[in-house]
């Protein structure tokens, strides 16, 4: 209704009168902070995507990597790290570390170490810790 | 050349009508030209929107049967019965590249099936047509003829991981010499329990090849507490001296 008594308002000649240039450009402004804010919903949404996608790959490697420690463990003390770029695109880091723990004796529980693996894929990291009976 | 007195003829016919100024072609023209543009860059826009979030959708859909398929298939192994037995198989189909075949032999309560009754269970990357397998479980019921058996591996079976390129099993007995694991392609039926089963495949949705390790606990006898070599004597109460 507004738009059409606005084209069809009179001028001083009796012509109708056009938008401004200045309404022009509010309009398109407008329409580009729509176009904007669908692009970037549009790119968040693909960046959760590809983090989602990351995780999935961290914590798949961790669960490969902690399974394949169970039965090759890393030297106690010293930490083994996979690189990336021969990881399938995930870094690996494992060490392993004494654990004293006693029973309810108060005797040591010999053998006792903690397993640590850290994955890490783009910014995502994902880490676990397990206590292996190594003796 | 518009007299005069026709171009007041003119104006004052335009204002008998009542009508307005009409916008001329030049200016329908460009502002067709500014609509065909936005309305171009809109639906670039939506368009891509569509594709990436198709893409990101099916690529969320793989991942989720792929996660599904390891935490199932790890859980298989961990929950391995100690008569449990693990061996590969590889047939050659008519005219079809070779069949991986996993076969998980004397287990029960495995992949949600409380008993098997003595079966075998298969996991079976069967070819599909368009060049893809689906990694499928199958039962081998047990005490089957030679023809029975080829039949029962043939069978179609419960498919639980779509669209695989290039599976691959691989085993781990021990170490080489400089500490480096000694992964084996063959494990042939008879061989003890492998230390880590390993998986090779390729999806199609996800760009990178995906490795899976699975741990088998190794078979160890059961620890007992040593007996106690005098038998057991009920403490002293602490209001009562040792010599009393």
């Amino acid at each position: 209704m507004m738009m059409s008594d606005r084209n069809h308002r009179k001028g001083e000649e009796g012509f109708t009168q056009g938008f401004t240039l200045f309404e022009v450009l509010i309009a398109l402004a407008v329409f580009m902070l729509a176009v904007t804010g669908l692009a970037v919903a549009l790119n968040t949404a693909l960046q959760a995507a590809l983090e989602v996608r990351q995780r999935s790959f961290c914590r798949a490697e961790l669960e490969s990597r902690l399974a394949f420690c169970q039965a090759v463990p890393p030297p106690v003390g010293s930490t083994r790290v996979l690189d990336a770029s021969k990881n399938h695109g995930v870094k690996v880091e494992e060490s392993l570390v004494p654990w004293p723990l006693k029973n309810r004796k108060g005797l040591e529980i010999a053998g006792l170490k903690k397993l640590t693996v850290k994955t890490t894929s783009g910014n995502q990291t994902d880490q676990a810790e397990i206590l292996l009976n190594l003796p | 050349m518009i007299l005069p007195e026709t171009k007041r003829s003119c104006h004052r016919f335009r204002r008998s009508l009542g009508s307005a100024w009409a916008f001329t072609l030049l200016e329908v023209i460009l502002s067709m030209a500014i609509m065909a543009l936005l309305a171009a860059s809109v639906y670039a826009i939506t368009s891509s929107s569509i594709t990436a979030a198709r893409m990101a959708m099916d690529q969320q859909l793989v991942l989720r049967r792929l996660d599904a398929f390891l935490r199932v298939t790890r859980n298989a192994f961990l929950n391995l019965p100690g008569q449990g037995s693990v061996s590969l198989q590889l047939s050659k189909g008519k005219g079809r590249d070779a069949e991986p075949r996993l076969i998980l032999g004397k287990v029960q309560g495995m992949f949600g099936m409380p008993s098997l009754g003595g079966a075998s269970l298969m996991l079976a990357a069967k070819a599909r047509a368009d060049g893809t397998r689906t990694i499928c479980m199958v039962r081998i019921p047990a005490r089957l003829s030679d023809r029975e058996l080829e039949a029962a591996m043939n069978a179609p079976g419960v498919p639980l991981l779509p669209k695989a390129r290039k599976p691959r099993w691989s085993f781990l007995a021990g170490a080489n010499g400089d500490g480096t694991p000694a992964w084996k392609e063959e494990w042939p039926p008879g061989s003890p329990r492998p230390l880590l089963v390993r998986l090779q495949l390729e999806l199609d949705e996800i760009p990178d090849p995906v490795e899976a390790i699975f741990y088998i606990p190794p078979i160890s006898a059961p620890q007992v507490e040593p007996p106690a070599n005098d038998s057991p004597s009920p403490s002293p109460s602490p209001s009562q001296p040792p010599g009393s």
